[in-house]
């Protein structure tokens, strides 16, 4: 597959200056409320927070160019134990601020104690799953992260709202990298690689990536909605 | 003339007894090869890790002595004189070091033509990793440097490609074998003084000392031996 850099790098320079924009306004406002005498703990707190996790969001957003520019990297180490609950944990509490200002509520259910033999790069998985649910799920909605194991697998569905994603095109959008029509049609910006960049990631995991549209249609800014689930079976270390 | 007057043990025999995540980190030192301080290195040594940042070294005996080795890319390697820089210091520890777990800690990943070298390592981090991913990597490096079975795999490929006989690489095997079993280190010294062929290589004779060290050090914590 040949690369395209400019196109790259174009995501990235979208990407940086976002989280750029929210790490600069919240230490503003800190760097203000210090030199103003305020000792509201819980605000400077949840500031500092503001900084600390969008800066993770950041790393992995980084990680996600290393990955596409040279794949081979991160599939040329012996993997390692990694709690893939603990990643999406972390990456949940990360993307809580972005999903409140977008009025989308983000909840976690279930639990996973069992770890995976996984790749350091195993971290953009959670990232790519829950950006696609938070930035697409309209105002009001729910994306929730549900966790299931057996003594032989781990499963987690992240399950949102989203535009319809036709049944000739669920496919498509995981292996080709393509973009569903009805997301094309919406007012969100999107490049179609985040699913089949999450699908390379369980490949290199030996996990498989499931993805369904279910549900009742209903019509949000003259575009179909419907459920939208991605799904992940992980293989479990014994 | 060969003459075994016993059964052969297997290295499947081997078990690591008793494990703590505490006892392996306090066992192992790492090495940061960095011109910059590591980020989060207060961090991690909070979490019991003992980190030494030694700076760019000026040759690989700098890091006989630790059992994980951190390698930065950019500006360190210096004495190597090549422009893949720690990359190529990378390659150069492996060819010394085989049975040390090499991490690189880059910024550099995505660099295509550097990948030759960095398929030397271990693992690799990001420069801007937090410290839970800083402490699930040294742990797994951990479990990996403190098994007696995963370093002996690591260097008995090295020890035959150093010109050790088959025959010497067996009793030096069932040497070490019945060290892990009995958490003593007369077994593989008694192995090793007996060699056949004896030890020409200066590497093939680290790699032994290095694993007769470990079992020390195993059995000096009883993480091996008897129960």
């Amino acid at each position: 597959m040949s690369m395209d850099y400019r196109d790259v790098l174009d995501r990235l320079m979208h990407d940086m200056r976002s989280f750029n924009k929210i790490i600069k306004s919240s230490a503003e406002v800190l760097l203000r409320d210090i030199s103003e005498g305020k000792t509201d703990r819980r605000r400077i707190e949840g500031l500092a927070r503001d900084v600390y996790e969008t800066a993770f969001l950041l790393s992995n957003r980084l990680t996600l160019v290393d990955y596409e520019v040279n794949p081979a990297h991160f599939s040329s180490y012996k993997p390692i134990p990694i709690s893939i609950y603990g990643k999406f944990h972390k990456a949940l509490l990360a993307f809580r601020r972005q999903a409140g200002f977008a009025g989308v509520k983000l909840e976690i259910v279930g639990a996973s104690y069992g770890k995976i033999d996984g790749y350091p790069v195993i971290e953009v998985l959670p990232y790519l799953l829950l950006e696609n649910a938070v930035k697409y799920a309209p105002k009001g909605t729910e994306a929730i992260v549900r966790f299931a194991e057996t003594p032989r697998k781990i499963q987690v569905a992240v399950e949102s709202v989203g535009p319809l994603v036709e049944d000739d095109e669920l496919a498509l959008i995981i292996e080709n990298g393509v973009r569903g029509k009805n997301a094309a049609a919406s007012a969100v910006e999107g490049s179609g690689l985040g699913l089949s960049l999450a699908q390379s990631i369980c490949e290199l995991h030996r996990a498989k990536l499931s993805v369904r549209s279910f549900g009742n249609v209903f019509s949000n800014e003259g575009v179909p909605y419907r459920q939208f689930e991605a799904a992940v079976e992980f293989q479990r270390q014994p | 003339m060969i003459k075994i007057i016993r059964s052969p043990k297997s290295l499947n025999d081997i078990k690591v007894a008793r494990w703590s995540t505490e006892s392996a980190r306090a066992l192992t030192k790492v090495a940061v090869i960095d011109d910059e301080r590591l980020p989060l290195v207060e961090s991690l040594l909070a979490h019991g890790f003992r980190i030494f940042e030694v700076g760019d070294i000026p040759n690989l005996d700098a890091v006989s002595e630790y059992g994980i080795i951190i390698c930065d890319v950019r500006g360190v390697g210096k004495a190597l004189n090549s422009r893949f820089e720690g990359a190529h210091l990378l390659k150069e520890l492996r060819y010394r070091y085989p049975d040390k777990f090499l991490i690189l800690c880059t910024g550099q990943r995505n660099k295509v033509e550097y990948q030759p070298y960095f398929t030397h390592a271990d693992a690799s981090i990001g420069k801007d990793a937090d410290s839970d991913e800083w402490s699930e990597l040294l742990d797994g490096a951990l479990r990996r440097t403190l098994h007696p079975l995963d370093r002996w795999k690591a260097i008995r490929p090295k020890l035959l490609e150093e010109g050790l006989s088959a025959y010497d690489l067996f009793r030096v095997e069932q040497g070490y074998i019945d060290s892990v079993l009995s958490g003593s280190t007369k077994p593989i010294e008694e192995a090793v003084t007996r060699l056949e062929s004896g030890v020409q290589s200066q590497l093939a004779r680290n790699m032994l000392i290095g694993v007769t060290k470990l079992i020390a050090e195993l059995a000096a914590t009883k993480m091996i031996g008897a129960s």
